[in-house]
């Protein structure tokens, strides 16, 4: 603690992050907790089908994260230390399920792959069934494992290939030199990756919604308890049983990945290419990256069926008359994007400060930043819709109606991502660098900028990316915050699937999804060679 | 050491982790100006003093002081004590002249000034034009000069040394060594060197302490820690030595004798303190025996007979290990005999008879 | 980064409300904006309409969340049970408006309570996917399904899409309409189990069925009348609309907000909802049955005496909805 003292603009930082992570996570958060009552809270293993939805959520999780995390890691490992053709387009196509929104490729897949479906019925002639845990299976596998691939992307490869030479010298190969030089080394990035994964696969909403069919999960029952009855305080309760096992995974992940250090960016750099991959490692490699990558492409298939012909599912005429809404709703997007920005920049800025804080500095209350930095993943978006509801709709901090409510709803509910990203990242930094700096004169923010902030940068814009898509394709965290002052195009989008105007509702997210994409890919030009997101 | 000015100051220093007790009541006085190095085995606490004075370590007990000023609650980044690090922790996305020139500009150094300092010290360590390479372009001896180039150009009092040699091949390492010693003695820097190659320690020290397991045992120049070791494991780490142990017999002023197994060895050393009938522990170097294939005359002393077992060609001497029989039930005694100049007489081999110069006959401690 | 603050502080511009009433609708943004602007040429006051979304039980939610500090006056839009769960969490503020005497609208469709007044009705209806049903069953010799029993037929295993009562309001209505029907709970029930054995499954909203059916993944389902004509229209769905004897229906309703800014300017605003004008827009855009005389629908739209409707006891259906939603969970497992 005196060390602290002697630094007092590191102490003002930690002050800073501990108030704004408090004000922002916590006190929304704790505010949908305290709002039932305790016999709310004790109904609650009474009813039979919260009790049944909690057993269906377990069970998916431990599914949905497994096959995400092995598909990410895959993914993961052939663009990072193979020589696998094509894995350039493969990593482009796995960042795509990030970009949409949360319904859309479960519906997509029902288009596909169900009882008319254009896979499963015009092609093959079977009525299959895809509404179930086993839709929904494969819906979150597609959808959660590019997260799992950018976070073990940067681990992998940090891990020098010179360590690979060395074991194959020493006669190990194959399966053996994978599973004892290269999988522990990648263990914190596996360890971080599959943390996030269960907690987002835990909260999602989008996906079960439009496939579980009668597999009721945790957050589509808080949903229903609120856009069917107006039930927050059910909505609450529920909510509030999805912290058990966050926390639980939090714990899991901590006792799993240790405070060992997995060194292996140091001041010495010796540079190498990656040996050669044998062909019974590539060629299958290949085929599974490429059917997963169809899996990919076919979700996009289906909005642009939807966007462009006139009946969704039944009638594939081409068509543009869905475009007209587009322009009327220009204000909507304009506001997605600016706000999805300005979330994402302060929301990928704060986690890696506070990861930098958490991994490299000593302080009291540390832990609990660590878990307060990734909280909010566990947390289902329309909880911190609540919350923020609850929280800043009268004074002391009125926000109702503001784009700053939005805004700040969207940073707080981004920070896990670019937090663990961070972490992982920091690992692999020897921290003789940042001693190196202080030796020199440095303090710690000055370090922090001049040399981890500089190895951190592919960390930040992978979070800033991901921060930006996933603001920018929320439903659930607006949808309480919204009104006609800061509408946004996921709002609009809603309303116009509700209607009925499936097409218009297609037209408008293939708009969006589109000015996300310009707007990330000026991001690149900006950024230069810096942005790593997209690079080999 | 008295008369010159201290510099750095350690007073019953004890540094813990966890129940690991890494240094334990240390007191060290280092002059100003002096090349002092901390030997020591892994382990033995060296690297946890080094970075406790380059402040990345608290002091669970004891002082710190450089010069007048206590440093215990003195940031890091506050000290002025540049360090080399042993992993270079060269920053890999600054080219070389930016990390030389990183201290400078937090120093507030700027423009003409920074460029000319940089590039001096550039050039002195003969590194010049390699400014605007990346450190992961250039090679491993030059990574380290860049190491060191950091440290050297914030013209620091006080710089500290982490193994900076251990990760460059043999014949580099004794030319960096060499201009390391240079450029020190030229700018007068008190310098703290971290080491476990107890050759290098002998090479370029003032002054060397030994450690082991969190104490220093012994603390002195290179000539007193080689010749005069205090303790059998100073002897043995410093070099190479060969152990006596035996009753001492016949003392008197000028000299003793140790007997080992009924053979008698006498030292031309006073006897002060030793009584007859204790055990003891008698050190003398290899290069202190003499080795012939013919028996000598009968006046020499301590000459022992033995056979050669086994040998190593190091070019400019031969190493020689020599089973001499003692009594015949106990086990032979075993020799280390460097015999130098191997062009002169080729390599021995079988019958040797061995000479213990008596001048050379260390006395180590009692049993 | 400049740029997005200088954004974040023009949208933050212009918080102050200029409006007279501020109004949260559960309704199609269409209808609710020509409501809104007929509401101007009636009464000269500028209504702002700050939340427009379909989901009626979001709305409700939000009324909670926001009740420290309201900044809404009305709530117009979603079915009777869902004001009346507002009301009883003390939500609403009561008000009677003289319009309904003058207009003489049945007592029924008013709040006994008097917190939320009734102005529309919805009916429900079953679909069917023309090009499937002409395949398949045609040959096998159907017709169309007539009544609700029809939808017992075997043929139909598997094929039908519900809604589950737990989740909507609209298919507690199908559960009480079927007890309603059949004269008791036994019976009704026993319906639901009848049908449980055709039913492929059931979606959490009311009309969850629309898409599936024009997409052809099932042959039948069941779902609100008006949102099916006018979703028929608007994508030109392959789906067949009947509205059955013995039909079920939903009365939308309109309050105030206890706390309201506006309170007299919120009176005036449900006044005026219960005129013909703004019931004619409804039935126009979303082709929902007005409560009183005067008004005309559209065409396409069978006209409201045509429908045969249940005796509806809505008292009854607010004492019985736990114990009802529990049986059918019960019965079908969902």
């Amino acid at each position: 603690m005196k060390r602290l003292l002697r630094e007092p603009l590191l102490l003002a930082t930690i002050i800073v992050i501990f108030a704004a992570l408090g004000l922002f996570v916590i006190y929304p958060v704790l505010r949908v907790l305290l709002y039932p009552a305790l016999r709310d809270f004790l109904a609650l293993p009474g009813n039979e089908r919260y009790v049944t939805a909690t057993l269906h959520t377990c069970v998916i999780v431990i599914l949905s994260t497994s096959s995400a995390t092995v598909v990410g890691f895959l993914f993961a490992y052939t663009f990072t230390r193979t020589t696998v053709p094509l894995r350039r387009l493969f990593r482009g196509i796995a960042i795509l399920p990030l970009f949409s929104p949360p319904f859309m490729i479960a519906f997509s897949y029902i288009l596909m792959f169900g009882r008319n479906g254009l896979v499963t019925y015009t092609l093959l002639g079977t009525r299959y069934n895809i509404i179930g845990w086993h839709g929904l299976w494969l819906s979150q596998t597609i959808a959660f494992f590019p997260i799992a691939a950018l976070v073990m992307e940067g681990v992998l490869q940090s891990i020098a290939p010179s360590l690979e030479y060395a074991a194959r010298n020493l006669g190990a190969s194959g399966w053996r030199l994978f599973r004892t030089v290269i999988l522990p080394l990648a263990r914190p990035g596996v360890a971080g990756a599959a943390l996030l994964v269960a907690i987002y696969v835990l909260a999602d909403f989008g996906n079960p919604v439009m496939i579980a069919g009668h597999y009721t999960v945790l957050p589509t029952e808080a949903w229903a308890r609120i856009s069917g009855w107006g039930d927050v305080t059910g909505a609450a309760v529920l909510s509030s049983v999805m912290l058990i096992p966050a926390f639980g995974l939090f714990l899991a992940q901590r006792y799993w990945v240790g405070r060992r250090q997995y060194t292996t960016i140091t001041g010495k750099l010796v540079l190498l290419t990656p040996p050669p991959t044998p062909w019974y490692v590539r060629w299958p490699l290949f085929a599974f990256c490429a059917l997963v990558s169809l899996l990919i492409l076919c979700v996009f298939l289906g909005l642009l069926a939807g966007a462009f012909s006139r009946g969704w599912g039944f009638d594939y005429t081409p068509t543009l008359k869905h475009w007209q809404d587009v322009l009327a709703n220009g204000r909507a997007l304009i506001n997605s994007l600016i706000f999805a920005a300005a979330a994402a920049i302060i929301s990928s800025l704060l986690a890696i400060l506070a990861s930098y804080l958490v991994a490299r500095k000593t302080f009291p209350g540390r832990s609990l930043l660590d878990f307060v930095a990734i909280l909010p993943a566990a947390i289902p978006g329309v909880v911190f819709g609540i919350g923020y509801s609850l929280a800043f709709n009268a004074p002391p901090l009125d926000l109702y109606g503001t784009a700053a409510i939005i805004i700040l709803s969207l940073m707080s509910w981004n920070i896990p991502m670019g937090y663990q990203t961070g972490i992982g990242r920091l690992k692999q930094i020897a921290p003789s660098l940042g001693e190196a700096a202080s030796n020199l004169g440095a303090g710690s923010l000055r370090t922090f900028w001049d040399v981890e902030l500089p190895l951190l940068k592919s960390s930040l814009v992978s979070a800033f990316v991901v921060s930006f898509i996933r603001a920018v394709t929320t439903l659930s965290v607006i949808v309480f915050l919204v009104t006609n002052r800061n509408v946004v195009a996921t709002f609009t989008i809603l309303n116009l699937a509700n209607d009925g105007y499936r097409g218009a509702a297609a037209a408008l997210t293939t708009a969006l999804l589109t000015l996300t994409c310009i707007v990330l890919a000026a991001s690149r030009l900006l950024f230069g060679r810096n942005a790593e997101l997209f690079r080999i | 050491m008295s008369g010159a000015a201290v510099h750095i100051d350690i007073r019953h220093l004890t540094k813990r982790f966890g129940g690991v007790t890494a240094v334990r009541d240390v007191s060290l006085q280092i002059t100003r100006g002096s090349f002092t190095t901390l030997l020591g085995p892994s382990g033995c606490g060296k690297t946890t003093i080094l970075r406790t004075l380059a402040g990345f370590y608290e002091a669970d007990a004891g002082d710190i002081f450089f010069g007048e000023r206590r440093m215990n609650d003195v940031a890091s980044h506050h000290r002025h004590a540049a360090m080399v690090f042993q992993d270079y922790a060269l920053f890999p996305h600054m080219t070389v002249f930016e990390n030389v020139a990183y201290g400078l500009k937090i120093g507030r150094v700027r423009g003409e000034e920074l460029r000319k300092r940089v590039e001096r010290v550039l050039a002195d360590l003969g590194l010049d034009g390699l400014g605007d390479r990346m450190p992961g372009m250039i090679s491993g001896g030059q990574q380290q000069r860049v190491a060191l180039a950091r440290a050297l150009v914030m013209e620091p009092e006080i710089l500290l040394l982490d193994e900076p040699l251990s990760n460059l091949d043999a014949k580099l390492r004794v030319t960096v060594r060499a201009e390391l010693r240079q450029i020190q003695r030229r700018v007068g820097i008190t310098t703290v060197y971290v080491t476990h190659d107890q050759e290098e320690a002998l090479a370029i020290s003032d002054l060397i302490a030994v450690m082991r397991q969190g104490e220093v045992v012994q603390y002195g120049t290179p000539w007193d820690i080689y010749f005069t070791p205090k303790s059998v494991f100073v002897a043995d780490f410093v070099g190479t030595a060969n152990f006596l142990r035996g009753r001492i017999c016949e003392v008197d002023a000028q000299r003793f004798a140790l007997e080992i197994e009924g053979t008698r060895i006498r030292v031309e050393s006073p006897g002060e303190g030793l009584q007859a009938g204790e055990k003891a522990v008698l050190s003398i170097r290899p290069e202190a025996i003499q080795m012939t294939s013919a028996a000598p005359d009968g006046t020499e002393m301590n000459i022992l007979e033995g056979s050669i077992r086994t040998y190593t060609f190091v070019g400019q001497w031969v190493r020689y290990w020599v089973d001499v029989p003692l009594r015949p039930e106990a086990p032979p005694l075993g020799l280390v005999v460097d015999v130098p100049d191997p062009r002169e007489r080729g390599i021995l081999e079988g019958r040797v008879f061995l000479r213990l110069d008596p001048r050379k006959i260390h006395y180590l401690q009692g049993a | 980064m400049a740029i997005a603050v200088l954004a974040v502080a023009i949208v933050m511009a212009g918080i102050a409300s200029a409006a007279d009433v501020v109004v949260y609708a559960a309704l199609d943004k269409k209808t609710i904006d020509e409501i809104a602007d007929a509401f101007k040429q009636a009464t000269g006051l500028t209504a702002e309409i700050a939340l427009q979304i379909e989901q009626a039980g979001t709305i409700a939610s939000r009324i909670q969340t926001e009740a420290a500090n309201p900044r809404a006056d009305i709530f117009i839009g979603g079915n009777t049970s869902i004001h009346d769960g507002v009301a009883q969490g003390g939500f609403l503020t009561k008000y009677v408006s003289p319009e309904v005497a003058r207009a003489k609208i049945e007592p029924k469709y008013m709040d006994p309570n008097g917190y939320w007044s009734g102005w529309y009705l919805g009916a429900l209806a079953m679909l069917v996917n023309e090009k499937r049903f002409q395949a398949e069953l045609a040959p096998k010799g159907l017709k169309l399904p007539a009544t609700w029993d029809d939808l017992l037929n075997p043929a139909y295993k598997g094929e039908i899409i519900g809604a589950n009562p737990a989740t909507t309001g609209g298919a507690v209505i199908f559960v009480a309409t079927q007890i309603f029907r059949l004269g008791s709970e036994e019976k009704g029930f026993q319906y639901i189990a009848d049908l449980h054995k055709n039913v492929a499954q059931y979606t959490p909203g009311a009309n969850g069925s629309i898409p599936l059916v024009a997409q052809g993944q099932a042959i039948a389902g069941i779902a609100w009348g008006h949102d099916l004509i006018r979703q028929k229209k608007a994508e030109n769905l392959p789906v067949a609309v009947i509205f059955p004897k013995d039909d079920g229906y939903e009365i939308g309703a309109v309050s105030i907000l206890k706390g309201a800014p506006h309170l007299s300017a919120a009176q005036k605003f449900v006044d005026f909802i219960l005129t013909p004008k703004p019931m004619e827009i409804n039935a126009r855009n979303g082709l929902r049955y007005p409560v009183r005389g005067g008004v005309t629908m559209p065409e396409g739209v069978p006209p409201f005496e045509s429908l045969q409707f249940v005796n509806y006891d809505q008292a009854k259906v607010n004492a019985n909805l736990d114990a009802w939603k529990n049986r059918w969970t019960q019965i079908t497992g969902k």
